[in-house]
């Protein structure tokens, strides 16, 4: 599962764009790779979230990991939703699982993000191991 | 928790190599996971009283009281063979060589026999208990069906650190003293029983915490067919490890996060 019209991040992070907002979520392989998700902790709006550093920090029933933002910016949005239901990240990890919206401030950054075809040519040499 | 992370982020900076760190805890101490919350899981005055220290880990999962256990932590490149990117491969790489571990005492350890429900498997139930030892999650290491090794994970920047507690004694009585739960002390006590195992309850001579880091040394390097090389943490690591603590582990802020109780350092 590659969704077209994503940019995606060798961390497993995807991001929409939409004007200079960034929709930001985990990706399928991901959310696969971790099981089942019990918390997802997400930054407050108005934070400053730089590209290619951690915003949060998600924990499954086997492991925990750094989100990754691809863009830099400040979040306005943020899906609150997870909070009750971490589940939805796995069940829907490109849309009701989404985690914040940034406001980019450099969306230059975008170039050197990764296509949904390099994407998925990425994770299977991922899972290739 | 210090020094673990040190090596893991040391590792991201490509300045460590994959590295098995084999330890005890004095005093001892109880380790949150990373998104517990202090006050739930902990009874501070309790821990007080028996001079009991709490840290908060980096990695997931819930409680662990660090007494007559060994704790293991294995930092490496994910893409470091024997390793993997994929979380489950490495539990269970790893999980073998504990597994080889517990058995070289005469134990009949095995896997948890629960499975990724996406596979085909039974689901877990979402844990409610603040005790790690309590339930047991996918692909853990149990004996006579109760667990006896818990382990959690952590991931970033294409490295990871896997550590984890293997019981050599415990005492569900004091477990269910220092932790709190909703089903109250002697309850809590019984499910801990019902649960939990240790080496010392199955073999005949008494083993201690360093029998067990020999022979889990050991069967790291029998079951990945690797070489160690024994050493000490180096100067990057040792600077690390030393902001850490002061900037980190011992702060309120962090071991305290999300809680509105107080903690001494630990």
């Amino acid at each position: 599962m590659f969704p077209e019209g994503l940019k995606y991040t060798k961390n497993h992070s995807w991001v929409k764009v939409e004007g200079n907002k960034g929709k930001v979520g985990l990706t399928n392989f991901a959310q696969e790779q971790l099981s089942d998700i019990v918390t997802v902790e997400l930054p407050a709006v108005g934070k400053a979230v730089t590209s290619m550093n951690p915003f949060g920090t998600i924990e499954s029933v086997k492991a925990t990991m750094d989100l990754i933002t691809p863009v830099s910016g400040e979040v306005t949005e943020v899906n609150q939703d997870l909070n009750a239901a971490p589940e939805k990240v796995n069940q829907d990890p490109y849309g009701e699982g989404w985690m914040i919206v940034v406001t980019m401030n450099n969306p230059a950054e975008l170039n050197s993000l990764l296509s949904a075809a390099d994407y998925k040519t990425f994770t299977e040499t991922e899972a290739a191991g | 928790m210090a020094t673990d992370e040190a090596i893991f982020i040391s590792c991201q900076q490509g300045m460590s190599p994959p590295t098995l760190r084999l330890y005890g805890w004095q005093p001892p101490a109880v380790s949150l996971g990373y998104f517990q919350k202090l006050e739930s899981a902990v009874d501070m005055e309790e821990c007080r009283r028996r001079g009991i220290d709490v840290v908060r880990r980096l990695t997931g999962g819930r409680a662990v009281l660090h007494h007559h256990e060994l704790t293991y932590a294995v930092i490496a490149p994910e893409h470091v063979p024997p390793f993997s990117p994929r979380v489950l491969d490495t539990y269970m790489t790893i999980g073998s060589c504990l597994l080889n571990a517990l058995n070289g005492f005469g134990l009949n350890a095995h896997w948890v026999a629960l499975r990724d429900k996406r596979r085909g498997g039974t689901a877990l139930p979402r844990h409610e208990t603040a005790c790690c030892f309590s339930a047991p999650s996918w692909y853990e290491i149990m004996v006579g069906g109760k667990k006896i090794c818990g382990s959690a994970q952590k991931r970033g920047s294409g490295v990871f650190l896997q550590h984890g507690s293997i019981l050599i004694d415990h005492d569900p009585d004091v477990l269910a003293a220092l932790l709190n739960s909703r089903k109250g002390k002697e309850a809590f006590a019984w499910e801990i029983d019902a649960s939990t195992t240790s080496l010392n309850r199955h073999v005949k001579a008494t083993v201690d915490v360093h029998d067990l880091g020999k022979t889990v040394l050991s069967s790291f390097r029998d079951t990945l067919g690797v070489t160690f090389n024994h050493g000490s943490l180096n100067d990057g690591e040792s600077n690390l490890k030393d902001l850490l603590l002061r900037e980190k582990y011992q702060t309120a802020d962090w071991n305290c996060k999300g809680s509105t109780a107080t903690i001494q350092a630990a």
